[in-house]
């Protein structure tokens, strides 16, 4: 007993070793993909939802839930300010909204591309400021990009940075 | 007979375990191995721009790749290099540096976020004052190399002592 008992196992043992390795000298059957284990398509439309509603909060003015949108080390770069950390943007946000309390801002975005594994992200787009809303200051337009990440499962702002088309940085001196 | 048929049924379970197993300890990306590639193509993209090999520059950008910086805002590889070519000839002294503060990379390894702090000066040893600035490039992994997709940012105040461009 003891001798088929050994046989035995090292047939098993035989199987173990000849199993795994035929299974991966044998090439994939032409069958129907995996299904993806990231549903990559939601995640940029999630990217999308998530940016209007960041751009409806900062129209309402609504400083808390803009914050909300950004990481807690989050930054910002826009012709020649640079905010890091939650707290300078914050600052910069409500110093914006006091200063420009009829501006609009309307961004588009225009393309989205999100890591196979759904957990990074980048946005393109364009973006309109107008400083006084229906008063006399013209708008100015430019492009933007941001690094989404998510975090606790909700999409976060990493990087925001873009530029107005044409305008040249006034150095902070 | 028993026994037989107990011990094939538990050969047949180590097979199915044992290959499981090998298939769920085979890591899907080395994160830390592909933040050091960005990191290093980085620095090969910084000493390219320091030696104004353009060429070897613009094999760091994808083809559809943006730029964002301070009002000039080129879209495609073609209007970078054209960019690129128009600096160099208007400020042939101008120097460049910047630093990699953060690299985040997704965990399936194909795409990555490079934050730092840049600084330039337009005209190298001359009366300019160096400026310095932040900046946000993503890339993205292209027939296995890194390539920028993305690079973003601004000058934001005048170049402290250590980020100064070296002359």
């Amino acid at each position: 007993m003891k001798t088929n008992q050994s046989i035995l196992t090292l047939l098993a043992a035989g199987l173990l070793v000849t199993g795994c390795a035929k299974k991966e000298e044998t090439p994939p059957p032409p069958a129907e993909p995996a299904a993806p284990a990231v549903d990559v398509a939601a995640e940029e439309q999630a990217i999308r939802n998530r940016s209007a509603e960041w751009m409806n909060f900062a129209n309402a003015k609504d400083i808390a839930s803009v914050i909300q949108v950004y990481s807690p080390d989050a930054m910002t770069a826009y012709d020649g300010n640079v905010r890091r950390g939650v707290a300078e943007i914050q600052a910069a946000a409500e110093k914006g909204a006091k200063e420009n309390p009829d501006s609009v801002i309307a961004w588009s975005t225009t393309g989205v591309r999100v890591a196979a594994s759904g957990d990074l992200a980048v946005e393109t787009g364009n973006i309109t400021i107008d400083p006084d809303g229906e008063g006399k200051k013209p708008a100015t337009t430019g492009v933007f990009v941001t690094a989404w990440e998510k975090v606790d499962g909700a999409w976060r702002v990493m990087a925001d940075a873009g530029t107005e088309n044409e305008k040249k940085a006034e150095a902070a001196n | 007979m028993n026994a037989r048929i107990l011990i094939a049924a538990l050969a047949a379970g180590i097979v199915l375990a044992g290959c499981a197993a090998k298939k769920d300890e085979a890591p899907a990306v080395d994160l830390a191995a592909e933040e050091q590639a960005i990191r290093a193509r980085s620095a090969e993209w910084l000493a390219a721009a320091q030696a104004r090999d353009v060429a070897a520059t613009m094999s760091v950008f994808a083809p559809d790749a943006i730029t964002l910086f301070d009002g000039e805002i080129r879209r495609g590889a073609a209007e970078i290099q054209a960019g690129m070519e128009k600096e160099q000839s208007e400020a042939p002294d101008s120097q460049v540096t910047w630093t990699t503060t953060a690299v985040t990379v997704a965990a399936s390894g194909d795409l990555a976020w490079e934050t730092g702090e840049v600084a330039s000066d337009s005209d190298g040893a001359g009366p300019e004052p160096a400026k310095s600035g932040a900046f946000s490039t993503v890339w993205k992994k292209i027939d296995g190399a890194w390539q920028v997709v993305a690079d973003a940012g601004t000058m934001s105040a005048p170049a402290t002592e250590t980020a100064t461009p070296a002359t």
